[in-house]
């Protein structure tokens, strides 16, 4: 595997914490990443999401452990994304998780999650 | 002018069209690579015919009669120049049609990586990968607000897929080859579907749950609809549902051998199919030189 950029690592270790759902060691976090990334590495990551609030710890034991900060209004949200048409519709170098629906799909969709078979 | 010039490029463009048209049945990962190169070898083989009939035009064909490599040319009557200017025209246009898109992709690239990575206060549910060396995954508050963590991981993951594979390149080479030629911007929309549902295909293995996938993706994009009266939704021709459809599904096979297998077979037709158009032109180039 190759070195993976730190943005996509930062990202990485943001998903474990949001599967695990409770705390989790740094060495956690190491073992559950794909290619053992360094410990150091993993640290300074969860340094830099402690900084942007992002993530919570506490001291267990000798070391920390930590998680996704549980209230979401604690998040550092106060950088603003002013860029209206970005969020909207990010041309080719920018992927965004969903565009936006047509009516036909938002009918067809509401339909899917509304549909008890495929109730989770 | 011989039509043999032209053969390349229908029959690229053919197979481009059918690839996208019919969707194989075979995993997303697989059809975008394949796409991407079909894509691109078409968009470079308009190029060539265009840049070729230039050459003709300008060539002082009467002289190089005698050189081997000029008789390649003798089966090409000169050009009429209104014709030869109309391509100066139209390759003027692609020129800076592919600029400004390059230009804008830079803007855009410089004011996400200027924000950094991690939450954005905004109540419009959205998530976005931003690709290279200081790229990452930006959130936005509306949409870390509205999901459970299992959601979360979900968007992550998929986000994740995208900056791991370089999606961001695949969806250049489609967008600079509609710039070129714009009727391929059908099989670029099947490119752009292929990438989310390779993402999508890959976030589902790495949380375990089609299931939950789906139902995040469906949820995220239920949510941002009223929020986005923009014109782009029509344009953009957004395949959310058929990709909550095909997560819904089965997972797709993974192609482990005819994967490859088509890939490579692509690359060897669009080698063959533009290198005789490849080669006349460098052959031309040396006859001027």
């Amino acid at each position: 595997m190759s070195r993976r950029r730190l943005g996509q690592l930062e990202a990485e270790v943001l998903a474990v914490l949001a599967g695990a759902g409770g705390f989790l060691s740094p060495q956690e976090i190491c073992d559950r990443l794909d290619g053992e990334p360094a410990y150091t590495t993993i640290n300074t990551i969860l340094f830099r999401l402690l900084d942007k609030q992002m993530v919570e710890r506490t001291k267990h034991g000798r070391a920390y452990t930590y998680r996704l900060t549980a209230d979401e209004s604690g998040l550092a949200a106060e950088r603003m994304f002013g860029h209206l048409r970005l969020a909207h519709d990010p041309s080719a170098v920018l992927s965004q998780f969903v565009h936006g629906l047509s009516p036909h799909e938002e009918a067809a969709l509401r339909a899917l999650l509304e549909d008890p078979g495929g109730e989770t | 002018m011989s039509l043999e010039i032209y053969l390349p490029v229908a029959l690229l463009s053919m197979t481009t069209m059918l690839l996208a048209w019919r969707q194989p049945r075979m995993h997303p990962a697989w059809h975008a690579r394949v796409l991407a190169v079909l894509i691109g070898a078409t968009a470079l083989a308009v190029l060539g015919v265009l840049v070729f009939i230039i050459m003709i035009a300008l060539g002082p064909l009467e002289r190089t009669n005698a050189t081997v490599l000029g008789r390649v040319l003798i089966g090409h009557e000169k050009v009429p120049s209104p014709v030869a200017a109309v391509v100066c025209a139209i390759l003027l246009m692609i020129g800076v049609a592919v600029a400004r898109t390059v230009a804008k992709w830079r803007r855009e690239l410089r004011t996400t990586r200027a924000l950094g990575t991690g939450v954005v206060a905004d109540v419009r549910p959205f998530a976005l990968a931003v690709p290279g060396r200081d790229g990452g995954v930006i959130l936005s508050s509306g949409l870390v607000g509205m999901l459970s963590r299992r959601e979360l991981e979900v968007v992550l993951r998929h986000e994740i897929a995208h900056m791991k594979h370089r999606h961001h390149l695949y969806l250049v080479i489609g967008t600079i080859a509609t710039r070129i030629f714009p009727p391929l911007i059908y099989p670029h929309r099947a490119l752009c579907y292929a990438v989310e549902r390779w993402a999508d295909e890959e976030a589902a293995v790495a949380v375990g749950d089609r299931t939950l996938t789906a139902r995040t993706i469906a949820r995220v994009a239920l949510a941002q609809s009223p929020a986005a009266p923009g014109p782009s939704p029509a344009l953009t021709g957004s395949h959310v549902s058929r990709r909550v459809l095909a997560l819904m599904g089965q997972s797709p096979p993974d192609n482990r051998i005819s994967g490859p297998v088509l890939l490579s077979g692509a690359w060897m037709a669009t080698g063959s199919a533009i290198s005789p158009a490849l080669s006349h032109q460098a052959s031309l180039l040396l006859v001027l030189l």
